[in-house]
């Protein structure tokens, strides 16, 4: 018990000195949007907010389908999603890791993402709406959501 | 009073066999008694239920019942025991511990249908911590320190050869007579230690499985931190298990090297190192609970109780068959949490699952075919 005490502490300590805390991502596995969306949003945030640094090495598709009860197909598709926006390499046997991704790829044309963007965030604040979020409440988090976007372009330029 | 005098005129062998029994038969009616408290706050029998059920009215009536079985079934199996030794029926014995098992898991059995009705749908939300698992250096390098033993216990018979009898006995009636004996041959004199090696290699390989077959519950906050330190505690009692798996075949091997081969060896000093082993074990998995659930201080137990959703072990009920074996095609993980125990276990509904059952008989088979092989009567 004791030894254990003892080695449970180091071991803290150690994290604490030496490691940021591990990024975590979340799906709602009841939701009407497809798993492999919800994981590729989830990383596609984490690595927007600069959370996942370029050089950083993300579980294999075994081990995160484990993690979120998922199927290895879903973990892939989500991974294959991010490696065509530029964010991730799938090198086969070097596992998959974060690159530096400056601008978007040429074959997302500016305007299409935009126009996407506009008619995602348009049907997302009606459902919003529709579930009886306040406009005021729309309005905070909307705020809340461009100071975080002034911080991103802030801070790593990605941009 | 027939039975007490003839238990009481053993031979000191026998007497020894009969307290370790009896102090293994206590220590698994201990176990089962506190394993209904030990699982995750929101597992109860298998079941997967509300934060808390275990301290309600309708918990408490069931735990109690259990327990009562799980001891009246100890007493009934201590009474077969003790029968057995001083009748010097040596098959009695074991239907006593047979008799503790199947009484225990009867009693959970009816335990875990009366729970049933209580059971919840845990949380749809899955959460993952992303980074790639690899594991401890240090950890890999403990994990030689077995293999090293057995190897130089194996190097010891080799530099001493011409120095083991060309027969010697290697097994012994419960009078002290030798009723087995082994050759100067490979196998005769390295058995014990390829035995020992072959065990310590599947458990290897297990507690490689821990690392990258089991998955991660909870991602985040003092639940985490109290899985991380459970796997960390998992992996040591596993090693645990290999140094003392070492020790006893690497001990085993050297009887072809004792001066006085024929006399019996006394194995007091096995018997009560051995409890003693079992029971420290006991003691560390009481301490951290299936998942780490004993591991959270208090203050962030209660906190959780009051605010997070029902997450489980992240299994569904359904396919858990009569609450021990995991069956499901559908999910991913090789290794999952026992639901009633502490540890993992396998998920029968991938073939890799299988697999590794069958490498579990295999190594089964290694014992049985070195003394086939070897030891003659």
């Amino acid at each position: 018990m004791l030894v254990d005490a003892i080695l449970s502490r180091m071991y803290i300590v150690y994290v604490q000195k030496t490691m940021r805390p591990a990024p975590i991502i979340q799906i709602d596995l009841s939701s009407q949007s497809p798993a492999y969306e919800q994981i590729a949003a989830e990383i596609r945030a984490l690595l927007v907010s600069g959370d996942l640094a370029p050089g950083a090495a993300l579980p294999t598709v075994r081990q995160l389908a484990m993690d979120l009860n998922v199927h290895h197909n879903t973990v892939a598709s989500a991974y294959r999603i991010l490696a065509a926006e530029g964010w991730l390499d799938l090198r086969r046997r070097r596992g998959v890791r974060v690159v530096p991704r400056t601008k978007a790829p040429k074959h997302m044309p500016g305007r299409n993402a935009n126009d996407t963007f506009h008619r995602e965030l348009t049907r997302l604040l009606a459902k919003a709406a529709a579930d009886g979020i306040s406009p005021s409440a729309l309005v905070r988090h909307l705020v809340i959501c461009a100071r975080q976007v002034k911080a991103w372009s802030a801070s790593k330029g990605t941009l | 009073m027939m039975l007490v005098e003839n238990f009481l005129a053993l031979p000191t062998g026998l007497t020894s066999v009969a307290l370790f029994l009896t102090s293994e038969t206590l220590l698994v009616a201990f176990f089962f008694h506190f394993l209904p408290e030990l699982t995750r706050h929101d597992i109860f029998f298998a079941v997967t239920v509300d934060r808390g059920f275990q301290k309600t009215a309708d918990a408490k009536p069931i735990l109690l019942r259990f327990r009562l079985a799980i001891w009246i079934h100890t007493f009934i199996a201590l009474a077969i025991v003790f029968a057995g030794i001083a009748t010097n029926h040596l098959l009695l014995p074991l239907v006593g511990i047979f008799w503790q098992i199947a009484g225990a898991t009867f009693a959970f059995l009816r335990a875990r249908r009366q729970v049933l009705s209580h059971a919840v749908a845990p949380t749809s939300r899955h959460e993952a911590p992303l980074v790639r698992r690899s594991p401890s250096v240090f950890y890999w390098i403990l994990q030689l320190g077995p293999f090293a033993i057995l190897a130089a216990r194996a190097a010891y018979l080799r530099a001493r050869w011409q120095e083991i009898p060309a027969r010697f006995p290697v097994h012994w009636g419960l009078n002290g007579e030798p009723n087995g004996w082994s050759t100067r041959s490979f196998l005769g004199v390295y058995g014990p230690v390829l035995i020992g090696f072959t065990v310590c290699l599947f458990i290897a390989f297990f507690s490689y499985g821990v690392v990258h077959w089991t998955r991660h519950i909870r991602s985040q906050g003092p639940q985490a931190a109290a899985e991380g330190r459970f796997r960390r505690v998992q992996l040591g009692t596993l090693l645990a298990v290999q140094y003392f798996v070492a020790w006893i075949f690497g001990g085993v091997s050297f009887m072809a090297l004792r001066s006085h081969p024929e006399r019996a060896p006394g194995i007091e000093p096995f018997l009560l190192v051995t409890v003693v082993f079992v029971a420290v074990l006991y003691a560390i998995l009481i301490h951290t609970g299936q998942g780490g659930a004993n591991l959270m201080k208090a203050g962030d137990a209660s906190n959780i109780l009051g605010t997070a959703p029902v997450t489980g072990d992240r299994t569904p009920d359904q396919c858990w068959k009569a609450g021990m074996f995991y069956v499901n095609p559908d999910d991913p993980a090789l290794l999952v949490e026992k639901r009633f125990g502490i540890g993992y276990t396998l998920n029968f509904g991938r073939a890799g699952a299988w697999l590794l059952a069958a490498l579990v008989l295999a190594m089964a088979a290694v014992p049985l075919i070195v003394a086939l092989l070897s030891v003659h009567s």
